[in-house]
């Protein structure tokens, strides 16, 4: 315990939560959390459940984690975290199950691999271990958001060029019927957009956009 | 005294208290989602048995709201179990037998399963949907399928799997595969021989019995075809009482 207590919104601790969004993203830069933004960013809608689920496991897992980081043994300090998160991922799957249905059939396996989800076990090794429960928080929330916007990115750009509609807004439709090709126009919907390896593109162009923006990124060599 | 946290001793009380607090909480938390999970997948089966039938696209359906559901399902489609004889079983609820587990039940002996009928007034048309379970790659594959009034043409059919290749296997609950079997005439008889359905490779030899099977998914659309072979077979002996 240090003597003069340090205000949990001091500028050091607000930069917990500002780098991740941007100079150390757990996605573009770190490259962590990949597999989940490529499979589950088809519509936004799973983009956003899923985005919130791995909020609320990492807040809770760097959380608890933090609490009791002088209690865990060293030895066994991977297993541990492992049994703490998969403890919150099964807590989120059956919440999603119970209460949205629709969309835990779509995200299926996916909700179960937030346990492999490298952002969470990174920054519980990282960062919770060695850290207080505040920063520890603001941590979980900056990478939890960072992961956030790059597949809530995704997720817009896939839906509305794949299948023309934002249904976590009820709209439909929202290239024209007369643009169609069949109703004599000159628009298709991209399939390439309801398939995987698109998000793959995608990330990789919010990557250049970021760098391109932001030149300290850039390595070297 | 300062606790020597690199001790066995330690380590082994450590992990077995944090086990404790976590099964524990998982436990309490398993039994207080059940009953609303009960009724998402209860509700899912009658969005199911209604599309099969023909009442709307499975899409539509899924937009409206439980009660809704529930109370077209109760209005039109009422239920018996039959046994492998075709004799009804008295005092048995179709809703309730989940055909994934009375399929494992039962599985070398369909002679001792129970075949629920579904019977599906939609205006003036009467469909008879029965529900069908087999394996899929990972694990159950399962769906619904519609009969007509002749008991014999396929009018809707839908799929469902636990946990089959996103992409892959898991687009036998895609519409354009379930188009397949109301796009042309398909039967389950061939004159008076059983034929079933099956879903094939390598272009369709029994138009009428055959569908194509998916790219990529051998495995997934063998279960399937296992599943549509045998499923109306059953059912042949109990038409006749169901009428």
């Amino acid at each position: 315990m240090s003597a003069k207590k340090e205000s949990l919104f001091s500028k050091k601790n607000m930069k917990l939560i500002k780098d991740p969004l941007n100079d150390s993203n757990p996605i573009s830069i770190q490259v962590l959390g990949i597999c989940s933004a490529l499979a589950i960013t088809i519509m936004l809608e799973n983009a956003f459940v899923m985005s919130m689920s791995v909020l609320f496991v990492l807040i809770m897992a760097n959380v608890i984690v933090s609490v009791i980081r002088n209690m865990i043994p060293d030895k066994i300090r991977i297993i541990v975290q492992l049994v703490i998160v998969a403890t919150l991922v099964i807590t989120v799957d059956q919440i999603l199950k119970a209460f949205v249905y629709e969309v835990s059939k779509q995200l299926s396996v996916f909700v179960g691999l937030i346990i492999t989800n490298c952002i969470i076990m990174g920054r519980l090794e990282a960062f919770a271990l060695g850290n207080k429960v505040g920063p520890s928080f603001l941590d979980a929330i900056g990478n939890a958001f960072g992961y956030t916007w790059i597949l809530l990115v995704v997720g817009l750009i896939r839906e509305v060029f794949g299948s023309g509609s934002l249904t976590m807004f009820g709209l439909e439709g929202l290239i024209p019927e007369s643009w169609m090709i069949e109703n004599g126009g000159f628009y298709e919907h991209n399939g390439l957009m309801l398939l995987s390896p698109i998000a793959l593109f995608l990330v990789a162009g919010v990557i250049w956009v970021q760098r391109a923006k932001n030149r300290k990124l850039i390595e070297e060599n | 005294m300062a606790i020597n946290k690199n001790s066995t001793g330690y380590t082994i009380t450590f992990s077995v208290v944090l086990v404790c607090i976590c099964g524990a909480l998982l436990a309490f938390l398993a039994t207080q989602l059940k009953p609303f999970q009960n009724a998402n997948i209860a509700n899912e089966k009658r969005q199911f048995i209604l599309s099969a039938a023909g009442f709307a696209s499975l899409d539509s359906l899924k937009k409206l709201q439980k009660s809704d559901i529930e109370k077209m399902f109760s209005e039109s489609v009422t239920s018996n179990v039959y046994d492998f004889e075709g004799s009804p079983i008295q005092g048995e609820d179709a809703f309730l037998i989940d055909i994934v587990k009375e399929f494992k039940a039962t599985k070398n002996e369909p002679k001792i399963r129970r075949y629920p009928v579904f019977t599906c007034v939609n205006e003036s048309d009467t469909s008879y949907v029965i529900p069908m379970a087999g394996n899929g790659l990972w694990g159950p594959v399962w769906g619904f399928a519609a009969l007509g009034s002749d008991q014999n043409t396929i009018t809707g059919i839908v799929f469902d799997h636990k946990s089959e290749t996103p992409g892959l296997g898991a687009k036998i609950t895609d519409q354009s595969f379930v188009d397949m079997f109301t796009s042309t005439t398909k039967t389950v008889m061939k004159g008076d021989k059983y034929m079933g359905l099956k879903v094939v490779k390598g272009g369709l030899k029994e138009p009428n019995h055959e569908v194509d099977a998916i790219a990529g998914a051998t495995i997934t659309s063998n279960g399937v075809s296992a599943m549509l072979k045998s499923a109306f077979k059953p059912y042949m002996k109990a038409w006749d009482k169901i009428k």
